[in-house]
């Protein structure tokens, strides 16, 4: 979900830089000093997300972990994704730079819309929580294809054929960022509730790390 | 207490956090595949062949072919086979422009100037001549070669340097494999490291 340079026109270019730009300075003001480190792990990790390669399917696509990145931090995830773009395209030559944009608001606005839409429903029983973690993971692939197909609906391609195509290449990576979510969510609800969002709307349980508090962004 | 970034620091939890960096890292089946697409072109006689692929090495099939001339006028259109080439009749030698759309928003270019195109075609006074057309055979038995000419030598050279060297640019082509190494993405993480240290002293200045 790298769009190359040369591609894009000027307005979409714009768009997507001003979107990726509001959200960055949304992000970065929300995250405070409890965050920081969070951050910093995410981003390493969907920084190197993208070299896992998904092997199924008919096209050459990568994890992105943009869901997981947006349940944990929210509003953050613009700069996180950001960062590991930027370096992404610096290093490896995924992407480009005057696509960041485009690229980063492709990736977090999703991040965005999957925290609030699932992420208070990960508290509620467990069908119900599973259902929201797999559909964080795997929601906000979906959602990032549409964007991507959005972004090149001007380049002169049909809208809904690119991102039919696009959504078939990453349905095996919905999937399997649903699982990563499930799993990542069930894992950090027993070792390290606090890391996920909404954990204060909980009785506090005896433990001294238990006692954590965390202000939700 | 509260929860603090150094959180992720405690000895109990770096355990934690190492044995998951290296489970993760072990778990890599390949970490140099990836998605990114490039597009190689190189002349041999007066064909242009090019070869596209994913960063990774999977070849990238189907993709749109342009060429463009020197001007940015478009020459000619074609779509890669299975194993991503595409060749094509050269068929300007004043530079080329050739641009792999591979769908999905990946794009690249291969920019053949026309320095490269007259090297590899033999110069410019010495056109190539087809091959059965050669007087060579018979004049090298003459032992005072006075017939053979400049332009016969160079013509032999280029065809047989052309044939020897087909293989190789093959070769090159196959070489070419700039996906991240090892390197780029310690890189990368030192960076984010770097930043979040940063990050932590200016918001842990401003709490003072």
């Amino acid at each position: 979900m790298h769009i190359s340079e040369g591609i894009l026109s000027g307005p979409v270019l714009g768009t997507g830089m001003a979107v990726a730009a509001i959200g960055t300075a949304v992000g970065l003001k929300r995250l405070d000093y409890d965050h920081i480190a969070r951050a910093g792990v995410l981003s390493a990790a969907f920084f190197v997300a993208s070299l896992v390669h998904v092997p199924i399917g008919p096209a050459n696509v990568h994890l992105l972990l943009n869901g997981l990145v947006g349940l944990f931090l929210g509003w953050g995830a613009f700069p996180v994704i950001l960062t590991a773009l930027i370096l992404q395209a610096v290093l490896f030559q995924f992407g480009g730079i005057t696509t960041l944009g485009v690229n980063t608001a492709a990736m977090a606005v999703p991040a965005v819309i999957v925290r609030y839409a699932f992420g208070p429903l990960i508290w509620k029983r467990p069908p119900v929580a599973q259902a929201a973690a797999f559909a964080c993971g795997f929601g906000a692939v979906l959602l990032g294809a549409v964007l991507v197909g959005l972004a090149l609906i001007f380049t002169g391609q049909e809208f809904l054929e690119v991102t039919g195509i696009i959504m078939a290449a990453h349905l095996p990576v919905m999937v399997i960022e649903g699982v990563i979510t499930l799993f990542a969510v069930a894992f950090l609800k027993k070792v390290q509730p606090a890391l996920l969002p909404g954990y204060c709307a909980r009785p506090v349980d005896d433990t001294p790390e238990g006692k954590n508090e965390i202000d939700t962004p | 207490m509260r929860s603090t970034p150094l959180d992720l620091i405690r000895p109990r939890r770096l355990y934690f956090v190492l044995v998951a960096a290296l489970l993760a890292t072990a778990g890599w089946p390949t970490p140099c595949l990836a998605h990114r697409v490039t597009i190689f072109a190189w002349v041999d006689g007066d064909t242009v062949y090019t070869q596209s692929r994913f960063s990774g090495g999977r070849a990238a099939k189907n993709g749109d072919i342009t060429v463009f001339d020197a001007g940015g006028k478009q020459l000619l259109t074609g779509k890669t086979d299975a194993a991503g080439e595409f060749s094509f009749k050269l068929p300007s030698r004043k530079g080329l422009r050739i641009v792999l759309n591979a769908g999905m928003g990946h794009r690249n270019e291969w920019v053949l100037s026309a320095d490269d195109l007259d090297r590899t075609s033999g110069g410019g006074t010495a056109e190539k001549r087809p091959a059965g057309t050669r007087p060579a055979p018979p004049l090298i038995r003459v032992p005072a070669s006075t017939a053979l000419t400049r332009e016969d030598i160079q013509s032999i050279v280029d065809e047989s340097l052309d044939k020897r060297l087909k293989p190789m640019m093959k070769l090159i082509a196959e070489l070419r494999n700039d996906s991240p190494s090892v390197s780029d993405i310690l890189g990368g993480i030192g960076y984010i490291i770097g930043l979040v240290g940063l990050a932590a002293y200016i918001q842990n200045r401003k709490r003072r």
